[in-house]
């Protein structure tokens, strides 16, 4: 028997926490995949979206009825990896200060890299040169298809907010896409060039 | 006109007039940069759309179900950490306020400490005379018929109760009230 979401949902707000599993099976790939966009590293985002069920879970009181469920779990994911990033930011900078500490390499590994094509890893490291926010705004907007109003709630922003950082990031994504193509047809030039010549 | 406005134009989400729309073909025929940035944005969104889904390893539910389980397992054991800690502290801190309270009435050690030993004299003497009687009925009730100890043992009995009763009815409410 399949019990509806909003069934789910009072039920878990009942108390019978169990139930949340299932919410869980439902929705892991759109949460897995909006942490892995934010994060760009497959072990980041598989903590990052246990995390967000986890916190989604906790404050299911909160969650109002009237917003769809889908939209309340991703700005849930979209805060934590916000929070993430910018705590990893803040990790670089103190690294920069201390030379000595490991940096860790967030890049994902090799079988990640085979699997993905070489263009989808270039959008992967553009989507890096903007700020989180930023980043969350896109992803949302692009991969999620959520409204301006939508991305408001979630992000707690200002529709005209959430326009402005959009167009923003728009131009940042085009101009690295294009500086990157440069470097890239540059590379390749530089490469089959005849040593002769 | 400003190439600023061509760039906006661009990549904005909003929907061009017609007029616009036209100055922004001319301006494109004319300005390479602008072309670039068309096809960047125009490239962007496409591998945008093309990108699949990552699917997240096998087991994520049961993943996140035994890590609940630990988040659960270990603030339950920080509750009673912090439950005994704070009783700890409640009792210690109990015991330094009665320290206190009772050495303001100890005025002097030595008349405590000889009224202690005087009480525990008295209880090492009564020590003894438990142990004498046990000696004088060990050493006499094998001496006596068997008739005579359950009779005895019958009567004082029979004298407990009656004296329990007596003292259930002499402190009971009513006859105080009375």
């Amino acid at each position: 028997v399949v019990i509806p979401e909003h069934e789910i949902i009072e039920l878990v707000k009942a108390g019978q926490a169990v139930v949340f599993t299932s919410i869980v099976e439902n929705y892991q790939k759109p949460v897995y995949n909006l942490c892995y966009r934010m994060l760009g590293d497959p072990f980041d985002a598989e903590d990052a979206a246990q995390e967000a069920f986890i916190r989604a879970l906790k404050n299911i009181k909160r969650y109002d009825k009237k917003r769809p469920f889908s939209t309340w779990l991703l700005s849930i994911a979209a805060h934590y990896c916000i929070d993430q990033l910018r705590k990893r930011r803040a990790k670089i900078i103190s690294i920069d200060e201390n030379p000595d500490i490991h940096i860790q390499d967030f890049s994902p590994g090799p079988e990640l890299t085979t699997i993905m094509s070489e263009d989808q890893e270039r959008i992967r490291k553009i989507l890096e040169t903007l700020n989180p926010t930023d980043r969350a705004t896109v992803i949302l907007r692009y991969w999620n298809e959520l409204s301006y109003e939508e991305i408001a709630n979630s992000l707690s922003l200002s529709v005209s907010a959430v326009k402005s950082r959009l167009h923003r990031s728009r131009l940042a994504l085009a101009e690295s896409w294009y500086d990157q193509t440069s470097q890239n047809i540059l590379l390749e030039r530089t490469t089959n060039e005849s040593p002769i010549f | 006109m400003n190439h600023q406005y061509f760039k906006e134009w661009l990549i904005t989400d909003e929907p061009l007039t017609l007029e616009q729309t036209q100055k922004l073909e001319e301006h494109l025929k004319e300005c390479n940069a602008c072309q670039q940035l068309q096809t960047a944005w125009l490239e962007v969104q496409h591998y945008i759309s093309v990108t699949p889904d990552v699917d997240p390893l096998p087991g994520f539910t049961s993943r996140w179900e035994e890590r609940i389980t630990r988040q659960h397992r270990h603030a339950q054991k920080r509750l009673t950490w912090i439950v005994f800690a704070t009783l700890a502290g409640i009792a210690f801190l109990v015991t330094i306020l009665l320290s206190l309270h009772v050495t303001e009435f100890i005025r002097s050690p030595q008349q405590i400490t000889l009224v202690f030993l005087s009480r525990f004299a008295v209880l090492i003497s009564y020590l003894t005379i438990t142990k004498d009687y046990l000696n004088f009925v060990s050493t006499y009730i094998p001496k006596i018929s068997l008739p005579v100890i359950v009779f005895t043992s019958g009567l004082m009995t029979l004298l407990c109760v009656l004296w329990l009763a007596t003292m259930k009815q002499i402190s009971s409410a009513w006859r105080i009230v009375k």
